[in-house]
């Protein structure tokens, strides 16, 4: 539906580098960056109110590089929103149809459809100064439905709203997907964003895309350090590889799978491939350190124990687990995890 | 009396003496203006023309600097280009000079000899001593006050709205018209105003283009001049008490704007 092609745009404090991706109807893409990192760059080159210097945009085909703006028909929903302020709810959810010249009972249909859709009925007659910051978003989300975009583009959509607010949101949001089988690409730097509603992922570091695919398989196969950094991936350790199959980072030695050349290297260790035991057991496992628990963080769902071995390694047991390991704060305790386990970047 | 107090009553005693400077020549002349004199003045015959040309070239020259200021400052506010800093410091630059030399430059430009000028004459268009020659040396100097204005205008509201508009579908300059143009009105006008206000006030280039007809000023240096202070006076009194009525529109229209803003 959309490509891009090595998109380039260097501007005075970043760039970005030959951009290429590509959606299909109905996806939602997430792409994941630290905040200017040009995400909103690359929304506005896509719904062209910004020039690229190179690359080109396919949308069904047609190379829209050139298009102004307003034949591309990409609804652009920016972080405030940018509702018109000098117009009530009710025109702003209308613009896009004035400027098209609809029937004005067409127009009142369509407003009231996607005003009831948003639930914002009781608002259409207020100016955009005195809503709340979820209101304005569902007014500004109405606005650009109206338009029936072919392409949605979201600017780190949540970022000025409070937690509760942004989870309710993202249900609109999910919902307004399926329903109207949207094409959505969607910037932020939120991870729990991308979980909740993407079937695509593109990961941005310093204006490159340095991963881009179904959402499943970037989480699985983090590209780089710095994307299993910003997945949220923990037990990420700089260190060298010494005698061909060790890991050595802090005075520890870590058993690798395979022989690897001498080097300095990162390796990434899984939370939940890792095991804990009260005794030093013997088992398949290549490693196995002692270490004390250093601390204990109560997730939803599951705890993580941090245990200081040298190096400060993150492990998810269950609450099963925890209660009868009896894990407290200061205990001395046993970690086993398989070489296999150990990601080496 | 506090210590925190201190500090506000030195700047109370700073901005009082200010306020007097600036204010009491200002209501001295309207209060100790014989109204006799200033009746006449009214009625004097010369007086009241000129009263109606000022106003009305100065008009004149806002009009003009609203078709030609307002894309200039637009322009300015929304694109960088080459040259960009060099005009924006060229458009300050009749603020800076002294008005009489404005004046000057300008009759070089529009006398023989100069492409301006051999036009203006093909074109057998009068320029010294008429309406057209006060409304140039109006506009020249002038205009920057309109074309700031709408600068700050044109940046006081994000371009992302003017973006959003274009990305639901409206042109150029359908945007312009529905987003750009109301969004910065208020402050155009401003701009207008104290354009028209400083043309109204205009002395030193006008003088030197146009002396007759005779706008306000000019009529108050020429009454000065022949016949001293005291003929000169009601006319700077009347011109002073418009002013002052004037701003005061201009003062009132923006705060009640700010007063508006707030809800």
């Amino acid at each position: 539906m959309l490509v891009t092609k090595n998109i380039n745009k260097k501007l005075t404090r970043f760039q970005l580098n030959n951009i290429s991706f590509h959606v299909e109807k109905g996806d939602y893409l997430v792409v994941l960056g630290p905040s200017g990192a040009g995400k909103t760059v690359l929304l506005e080159i896509l719904a062209g109110v910004q020039k690229q210097q190179s690359g080109s945009i396919l949308l069904n085909g047609t190379d829209v590089s050139e298009s102004a703006p307003e034949m591309r028909n990409i609804g652009l929903l920016y972080q405030h929103y940018m509702l018109f302020p000098h117009m009530t709810v009710r025109k702003n959810i209308s613009f896009s149809l004035q400027v098209k010249r609809k029937k004005k009972e067409i127009i009142a249909q369509q407003v009231s459809h996607y005003a009831g859709l948003l639930q914002i009925d009781h608002l259409l007659d207020r100016y955009p100064d005195n809503l709340s910051g979820g209101e304005k978003q569902r007014v500004a989300l109405a606005r650009a439905l109206a338009m029936n975009p072919q392409l949605l583009l979201l600017d780190e959509p949540f970022a000025s709203v409070d937690s509760n607010l942004k989870r309710r949101l993202i249900e609109v949001l999910k919902n307004l997907h399926k329903q109207f089988n949207l094409t959505v690409i969607h910037v932020t730097h939120d991870i729990n964003e991308a979980l909740y509603l993407a079937n695509k992922i593109a990961i941005i570091q310093d204006g490159a895309i340095v991963q881009f695919g179904p959402k499943d398989s970037v989480f699985k196969n983090p590209a780089n350090t710095f994307v299993a950094d910003f997945l949220g991936y923990k037990n990420i350790f700089k260190g060298v590889i010494v005698d061909r199959e060790y890991f050595s980072t802090n005075d520890i030695r870590i058993h690798l799978d395979a022989v690897y050349e001498d080097r300095e290297s990162v390796i990434l260790i899984p939370p939940e491939s890792i095991i804990l035991s009260p005794r030093n057991t013997a088992t398949s496992a290549r490693n196995s350190f002692e270490g004390n628990v250093a601390d204990i963080i109560h997730k939803n769902g599951f705890y993580e124990i941090i245990i200081e071995i040298g190096i400060r390694l993150s492990v998810y047991i269950t609450h099963d687990s925890f209660n009868s390991l009896m894990i407290e704060n200061g205990m001395r305790i046993h970690v086993l995890f398989k070489a296999t386990a150990v990601k080496i970047y | 009396m506090h210590r925190y107090h201190i500090p506000i009553i030195i700047l109370a005693v700073l901005a009082g003496i200010l306020a007097v400077v600036l204010i009491f020549p200002v209501i001295n002349i309207i209060i100790t203006s014989d109204p006799g004199l200033l009746l006449a003045a009214i009625r004097d015959k010369e007086v009241f023309p000129s009263i109606t040309l000022t106003l009305e070239c100065a008009g004149y020259a806002t009009l003009l600097a609203l078709v030609f200021g307002v894309p200039l400052a637009y322009l300015l506010a929304r694109f960088s280009f080459w040259g960009k800093s060099f005009i924006e410091a060229a458009i300050n630059i009749p603020i800076i000079i002294p008005h009489a030399a404005a004046g000057i430059a300008l009759l070089t430009v529009l006398s023989h000899g100069f492409v301006v000028g051999d036009i203006v004459k093909m074109t057998n268009v009068q320029i010294i001593d008429t309406k057209l020659g006060i409304t140039i040396a109006m506009f020249f100097v002038s205009s920057p006050f309109l074309i700031n204005n709408a600068i700050i205008a044109f940046n006081s509201f994000d371009a992302k709205l003017e973006k959003t508009a274009r990305t639901l579908g409206a042109g150029f300059w359908r945007t312009f018209f529905a987003i750009s143009l109301p969004l910065s009105f208020r402050g155009i006008i401003k701009g207008a105003l104290m354009m028209w206000g400083r043309g109204i006030s205009e002395f030193g280039a006008v003088v030197i283009l146009a002396y007759h007809p005779m706008i306000t000023s000019t009529l108050i240096f020429e009454r000065f001049e022949s016949y001293g202070l005291k003929h000169s006076k009601p006319v700077a009194a009347l011109l002073i008490l418009l002013c002052l009525v004037f701003f005061s529109f201009i003062i009132y229209a923006g705060n009640s704007h700010a007063r508006h803003k707030e809800y």
